[in-house]
């Protein structure tokens, strides 16, 4: 989580607002501003790369589940529950908090157009 | 439109129309890259250089061995998780599929003046660029008292394939409260946790058939990988088996004796049933015939793993100077794929992008008790750097671990498809 977003829930806290209505409401705001990005295509496929050495490109999910073809709203929304910390998987945490928004949008357009 | 291999059967017709843009104007020659080696890396990044390039560059893969065994996971075929037939892999659908000339045959030499790699069985590879990626070789007189020619009484087991089922079959084969001894390398070597993972694989069996056998490790190393996680797992599920001789007690100063089996420690003999020797690592050779090399490693441009010493020749995975990546089959990978961007560009007009690296290594426990590390990395001018990281924790759930092993099953079949196709 980076330091703005500390900085602001640390504030709300101190206004009232409980720390999981408000985790949501950021996590809600981050991904309605992120589907508003269109993505890059050629750049969602560049990043791909680093998803490929676990996620299997042929659409099997034994240990880690298969992420071609995802709805894009699905696959950002995924990727943000692991950089706000919502969600436990420390490999997810690491890779998607080095993600700024296009290119979450990015990879979310490759693997929504990805056919196998 | 956006499978790679669907991409790959039109293209060989549209590229007779396509000219190439950059430095090679001329249509009818397209550029050539050799890549020796044909393990994580140098596998990968074939394909990622055919895939991506689509027809562009003409793509050739110098691999001496038909069927490839990953050194990762064959530990888990030690401890008897995994056949043996299931590591192994071999290059048909990379020829198939991705139009790459595989060739079966060891580079002896590189004439970097003129750009020829020349083969052992007589040929010669023109290259405009050249990857190097061989893995590593073992240092002569790192561990006194041995060298290749005692490798079937004392079998390093760390090139994955005849060793492996060597030491397999030693392992199986111990006298009842027999003692199994591994020789650890001194840093920097392939797969950090490797050694200690191989300790844990080779207890489990131990447990189950020769329960009253001990695992001695003579280790120059003062600590390692994944350390806590492994002695926490060791005083759990093998509790009194493994001694490990640190360099405070004489780990260092370790010779070896193959024809009577024997270790000698700090000047003190022990009998030994199996010995298991890793000695100290060094860049494949064929690096240091390249004259890519400083030391025991080629050191490479951490932007795109071109080597620093001749701007035509990029070095991945093992074999590479980089920085503060673990010598793995994941970082090979990953570097294969900055590597390959690198080289697209560099050869036609293809787009650059920042380089990105990232690694993980699972280890294997006990059965369904898996554990990882890992971290991602840039590139700065001075070496690949790491940004963050984690590693599993000390007393995790059961349900945790079994969960962390059951995603290293559905990595290694990933990774292996990103590699072999």
């Amino acid at each position: 989580m980076n330091s703005i977003w500390v900085f602001l829930i640390s504030f709300f806290l101190m206004l009232g607002f409980s720390l999981p209505s408000l985790a949501e409401s950021i996590l809600d705001q981050t991904h309605t501003r992120i589907l508003k990005i269109t993505g890059d295509l050629k750049y969602g496929e560049h990043l791909s790369g680093e998803c490929t050495a676990c996620h299997n490109n042929n659409g099997t999910d034994t240990g880690i589940p298969s992420i071609i073809g995802w709805p894009r709203a699905s696959f950002v929304y995924a990727l943000l529950t692991y950089k706000v910390g919502e969600r436990e998987n420390p490999i997810m945490r690491m890779i998607s908090s080095r993600l700024n928004d296009e290119e979450i949008s990015s990879l979310a357009l490759y693997y929504e157009k990805f056919e196998q | 439109m956006f499978n790679r291999r669907k991409f790959i059967t039109t293209t060989a017709i549209t590229s007779l129309a396509t000219s190439i843009s950059g430095p090679f104007v001329n249509a009818s020659i397209k550029p050539k890259v050799v890549i020796v080696g044909g393990g994580a890396g140098g596998a990968s990044v074939a394909k990622y250089l055919a895939a991506e390039a689509k027809g562009a560059i003409e793509v050739t893969l110098l691999e001496p061995t038909r069927t490839y065994y990953t050194c990762f996971f064959s530990n888990l075929y030690l401890g008897g998780f995994r056949k043996f037939d299931s590591i192994g892999h071999t290059y048909g659908k990379l020829a198939s599929e991705y139009s790459i000339n595989v060739i079966h045959d060891w580079a002896t030499n590189v004439n970097s003046a003129k750009k020829v790699v020349n083969l052992a069985g007589g040929g010669k590879l023109t290259y405009d660029k050249l990857i190097l990626s061989p893995g590593i070789d073992f240092i002569d007189g790192s561990v006194p008292g041995w060298d290749l020619s005692s490798q079937n009484k004392m079998p390093h087991a760390y090139k994955a394939g005849s060793q492996t089922q060597l030491l397999n079959a030693q392992i199986q084969n111990m006298p009842q409260g027999g003692i199994y001894c591994m020789v650890a390398p001194p840093n920097p070597y392939r797969c950090p946790p490797g050694p200690y993972e191989r300790v844990s694989m080779v207890a489990h069996v131990l447990t189950k058939i020769n329960p009253t056998a001990k695992i001695l490790i003579v280790d120059p190393k003062s600590k390692f990988s994944k350390q806590g996680l492994f002695e926490e797992a060791w005083a759990k599920h093998y509790p009194g088996m493994i001694d490990r001789i640190g360099p405070d007690m004489g780990g260092k100063t370790v010779e070896v004796r193959p024809d009577t089996m024997e270790v000698v420690i700090d000047g003190t003999n022990e009998k030994v049933d199996v010995c298991n020797v890793i000695p100290a690592m060094k860049a494949g050779q064929i690096a240091e015939l390249s004259k890519v090399t400083e030391g025991n490693w080629a050191p490479v441009i951490p932007h795109n793993m071109q080597s620093k010493l001749n701007e035509d020749i990029y070095i991945l995975g093992d074999a590479s100077s980089q920085g503060d990546m673990p010598k793995s089959g994941f970082s090979a990978n990953s570097q294969a794929k900055v590597c390959s961007m690198a080289i697209r560009a560099a050869l036609t007009d293809s787009k650059l992008y920042p380089a990105k690296y990232s690694n993980t290594c699972w280890s294997l426990l006990n059965t369904d008790d898996g554990i990882k590390v890992g971290a991602t990395y840039e590139a700065t001018d001075d070496k690949i750097k790491k940004i963050a990281g984690f590693v599993s924790k000390t007393e995790e759930s059961e349900q945790l671990r079994k969960a962390t092993y059951q995603e290293s099953l559905g990595w290694y079949d990933s990774i292996t498809s990103d590699m072999f196709g």
